[in-house]
């Protein structure tokens, strides 16, 4: 195309160059003018980088650049506009909106017609753009940084972080205008636990090109202070398709990637995955799901706390049972032992009970045999049996008289014998005769 | 009678036993000793008992 452009220009151009003339500007830029509209009738298709986009009243005043082979140099530039209406159409056509796609650094493809002004200069008016291949340039770099961060590690590194078994103080980074902060906030507020979370907010742009930069800075704040926070958490309200393209830069990622707390995203989109979403420790499709991620983990401890509790209490009371039962055992062999020891003692009662009697017995009848040794004796002993044996006794009424002194103070004694008494008269004592 | 331990009975009907078995007890006291003994045997025999009743109840009533 710019081959064709270029050869259309030289057969053109012949029929006005006068050597040697002075003109005054505004015949110049007439003639340029009219040199533009002869050598450009109709749109012609070019690419270029955004430099700038800036819409007012509808209409969008763009411009367009182009960086020399090293990217260190401008090696061209040019205004361009599309008008309001040309905006509106299109947007209805493709069903997509130029605020999103028309963003500084974006490679665009423009259908323009070029037209040249006495006083403004050129422009270049926009009467189509390609939005495929803006998507296209756009899928190709967020491969190539999905490729870098896989080089470097980083894709992973981030779900590698453990993250704590009950976050509760989060670093939110958002901008406190957005619906979803106020979605997760007070989804947060409202769980039906009540648990309570600590949210400290890092206000930033989430869209646009203030986002990768304002989120960046934020990190770096929360990274610092990383000992008081749980979880980083960005969230974005629900955008359009574009806008997720935000989340696919390099730099943003590759600072996110290399946060040492946990991040988790809710960058609101049901059906695409930004490269964000990618390096998040666990990547929630909107604000609200991010809000019943952490609800959820705080519930499910809450559970396994209880579960470990119920196991607790059975164990415990498995213990006592137990100990429940070996008591039991220790009171039926106390029992046991007590009954044997009375048992043996009864029998000790029963056995003195049946030697009583017989000691008694015993102990009489050695008597009786005694007794009875004793009366023999005394028979043996006795006066009658003395008398029979031919013995006599003397006595005087109960005085029994066993000496010749006795005798003489008595004149008669009663003689016994075996046979009977009789009374004998004593010689009375003579006088000593000299 | 009632504050004699079953140890102490049971000593003393031990001792009266061993007296009458190495004949040591008179005549005059054989009675009493005897009916003492007796007296000591049935407080022995009824502490046992009271000790079974108290200590194995359990087995006898029913258990609901």
């Amino acid at each position: 195309m710019i081959r064709r452009l270029v050869s259309t220009v030289c057969i053109n151009t012949k029929h006005y160059l006068r050597g040697m003339s002075t003109y005054r500007l505004f015949e110049l830029n007439t003639y340029i003018r009219r040199f533009v509209a002869l050598n450009l009738p109709e749109p012609v298709w070019v690419q270029a980088e955004v430099a700038e986009a800036d819409e007012r009243r509808g209409h969008y005043y763009l411009t367009l650049m182009e960086k020399t082979e090293d990217g260190q140099e401008v090696a061209a530039q040019a205004k361009a506009v599309i008008w309001s209406r040309t905006a509106n159409q299109w947007q209805r056509t493709n069903k997509l909106l130029l605020k999103e796609l028309l963003q500084a650094g974006r490679e665009v493809q423009l259908q323009v017609q070029v037209s040249f002004h006495e006083r403004y200069g050129m422009q270049l008016q926009v009467q189509d753009l390609d939005a495929n291949y803006t998507l296209g340039v756009m899928a190709q770099q967020r491969q190539r940084t999905i490729d870098e961060l896989m080089a470097a590690g980083l894709l992973q590194a981030n779900k590698m972080l453990r993250l704590v078994l009950a976050p509760q103080r989060l670093a939110v980074i958002s901008s406190p205008a957005a619906a979803g902060l106020q979605d997760f906030l007070a989804q947060l507020r409202d769980n039906p636990y009540g648990y309570d979370f600590e949210v400290q907010l890092f206000p930033a742009a989430v869209q646009g090109a203030q986002a990768s930069p304002e989120i960046r800075r934020q990190l770096r704040t929360i990274e610092r202070r990383r000992d008081s926070f749980d979880a980083v958490v960005i969230i974005r309200g629900g955008g359009a398709r574009m806008d997720l393209a935000d989340f696919d830069e390099k730099e943003l990622c590759f600072a996110a990637a290399q946060m040492t707390l946990p991040v988790i995203s809710g960058i609101g989109h049901e059906t695409d995955q930004s490269i964000m979403d990618m390096i998040a420790h666990t990547a929630l499709k909107t604000p609200t799901a991010a809000a019943n991620f952490f609800i959820d983990r705080l519930h499910y401890l809450d559970q396994q706390l209880a579960g470990a509790r119920q196991t607790l209490q059975q164990q415990t009371s498995q213990v006592v049972q137990r100990k429940e039962f070996e008591l039991a055992r220790l009171g039926e062999q106390l029992k046991f032992q007590q009954q044997q020891f009375l048992q043996k003692e009864a029998w000790k009662l029963e056995q003195y009970a049946q030697q009583l009697p017989q000691l008694v017995r015993q102990r009489l009848h050695l008597a009786t045999i005694e007794l009875e040794q004793l009366q023999q004796l005394h028979q043996l002993l006795s006066v009658e049996s003395q008398l029979k044996r031919g013995f006599a006794l003397l006595s005087v009424g109960d005085e029994i008289i066993r000496s010749g002194s006795q005798l003489e103070q008595h004149e008669e004694v009663t003689l016994h014998l075996q046979d009977g008494t009789t009374t004998l008269r004593t010689n009375p004592p003579q006088p000593k005769k000299k | 009678m009632n504050e004699l331990s079953y140890e102490e009975a049971l000593t003393e009907l031990q001792t009266i036993l061993q007296d009458l078995q190495k004949e040591q007890v008179s005549i005059d006291a054989l009675s009493s000793k005897s009916e003492r003994a007796e007296v000591l045997l049935a407080y022995c025999q009824e502490k046992l008992r009271n000790l079974n009743a108290k200590l194995a109840p359990k087995e006898d009533t029913p258990s609901h």
